[in-house]
């Protein structure tokens, strides 16, 4: 057995319980869109915030935030919104994310534009983005897997989930062997999630042609992720 | 030939020999600096061709294109026949005054504080995204210096110029040298860009931020900081020199 089939596994595990968090956030979201339709009112921020007790009961320990934000122009009262609650870094109570979404504003944040949202948009796929610096929305250093909400009416949003860079690499760095030789776990694009030594740390890049790679997660479930498959990269 | 409007001390600032003379864009960026800076007021008129020609130690000839140049931009008008000669005209509006006020009030030591700061961030930032940017970040640096180059407003270009150095530190993985960007892009970020007193032209912006570029995506981190501390140092630099010209000029 490979001295990394605990990475696999462990790559797996997380990727399938995130998503399928923010799954339930998705069917809740669309159910709530239906639900207006089919009584003739409108879709409305008070309609997303019967939401909130979801949202607050899928923001495990493991979470840096996690919630659903709305594709411009679907809620009848608001042009922007977003249901997003958020874990502090050290212990406290979960906080709501509070940002400008008035688009006149320069500051504002545009999140239209962000590959979180835009891919499944454009794609109707899920997604995984990062780490990346997240300077326009919690100004933290995070992963943020994404799913669209979609239902009869078309694309409404997507639901969400951050976690942090460093978080991400804890849970990780266990299944790397630190005793073996140098591995790193590597994003789609190179970029370094976890790593046994120093040489590679988070964030830095690692070049396709060096090492031995191995694709995770392996099979075909994850053939529709955009941003996957990683890499455990030897040598 | 009469003191019409601009103080003694004024002219002798804006109307100084240029160095590398004989260029119209280079005269035509002298005068609509002063006057961007309010250093010469909207409805004042300028000396005659022949003055300013000799004052600014250029030829009569590139003067008048440099003057035809303001005027296709809208920042002078010449009028002809008696009482005629070239008039400015710049309106000037609530934010442009704030923004002189601030610029004069900020003294030397306060600009090149904040100077220091951004020239450490900005240059080490630009150094560390050499080694660590991906080819997606590249592309999307590459799409801001287009809409630098392709904005038409000062406040496109201001943003657009503040997203790629924002970008460069989020390209370096730094959620602390992308804060410290943020910050000192909002204490001196309006500052480089009074209109028509822009501390480094637009043009001239756009082809130092795509050198900046190449040397990221080579991965050159050393020629990236180089380029980046040039680039600050000659904003900081500009900013100084705005500043004394109107510190010296009677509020």
């Amino acid at each position: 057995m490979s001295p990394y089939a605990g990475a696999a596994t462990r790559v797996e595990t997380l990727l399938r319980d995130t998503f399928a968090g923010i799954s339930t956030l998705c069917a809740h979201a669309a159910d709530l869109h239906r639900a207006a339709l089919a009584e003739g009112r409108s879709f409305t921020t008070a309609d997303l915030s019967s939401l909130r007790p979801t949202v607050l009961a899928q923001l495990s320990p493991g979470l840096a935030g996690t919630g659903v934000i709305v594709a411009p122009g679907v809620l009848a009262d608001q042009p922007r919104w977003l249901e997003w609650w958020r874990r502090p870094a050290v212990a406290g109570d979960p906080f709501p994310l509070t940002v400008d979404l008035d688009t006149g504003n320069i500051g504002s944040y545009d999140y239209p534009l962000a590959p979180w949202f835009d891919v499944p948009r454009r794609t109707g796929r899920r997604v995984v983005v990062g780490p990346y610096v997240d300077y326009a929305g919690t100004d933290e250093y995070i992963l943020t897997f994404a799913i669209p909400i979609t239902s009869e009416a078309g694309f409404l949003g997507v639901a969400a989930a951050d976690i942090r860079a460093s978080d991400f690499e804890r849970a990780l760095l266990p299944t790397l062997n630190s005793a073996g030789p140098a591995t790193a776990l590597v994003n789609a694009t190179g970029r370094v999630l976890a790593s046994n030594n120093p040489a590679t740390i988070v964030g830095s890049m690692v070049h396709a042609e060096r090492g031995d790679r191995q694709e995770l997660p392996p099979g075909e479930d994850w053939g529709d992720c955009v941003g996957l498959p990683w890499f455990l990269v030897r040598g | 030939m009469s003191d019409v409007g601009v103080s003694g001390r004024a002219r002798h600032v804006v109307f100084a020999p240029l160095q590398d003379g004989g260029r119209v864009d280079v005269v035509a960026r002298r005068i609509s600096e002063a006057i961007g800076l309010g250093l010469i007021a909207d409805g004042e008129q300028l000396p005659s061709e022949l003055e300013l020609a000799g004052a600014l130690n250029v030829s009569t000839m590139t003067l008048r294109e440099a003057l035809a140049l303001l005027r296709q931009r809208g920042l002078v008008e010449t009028r002809r026949g008696r009482g005629g000669g070239s008039f400015v005209r710049a309106p000037v509006d609530a934010s442009v005054e704030r923004l002189r006020t601030v610029l004069r009030e900020t003294g030397v030591h306060e600009l090149r504080e904040i100077g220091d700061h951004l020239l450490a961030v900005t240059a080490t930032a630009a150094w560390l995204a050499a080694s660590r940017a991906s080819a997606d970040q590249v592309e999307r640096l590459t799409s801001l210096v287009d809409q630098l180059a392709a904005a038409t407003t000062v406040g496109e270009r201001r943003r657009a110029d503040g997203r790629f150095h924002i970008e460069i530190a989020a390209a370096a993985q730094s959620t602390r040298l992308t804060r410290q960007e943020i910050d000192l892009q909002g204490e001196i970020g309006e500052l480089l860009w009074i209109p028509f007193g822009e501390a480094i032209d637009r043009d001239e912006r756009v082809s130092r931020h795509r050198a900046v570029l190449a040397a990221i995506a080579e991965g050159d981190a050393d020629r990236a900081r180089r380029l980046t501390e040039e680039h600050v140092e000659l904003a900081i630099s500009r900013l100084i020199e705005f500043h004394l010209q109107l510190s010296q000029r009677e509020p």
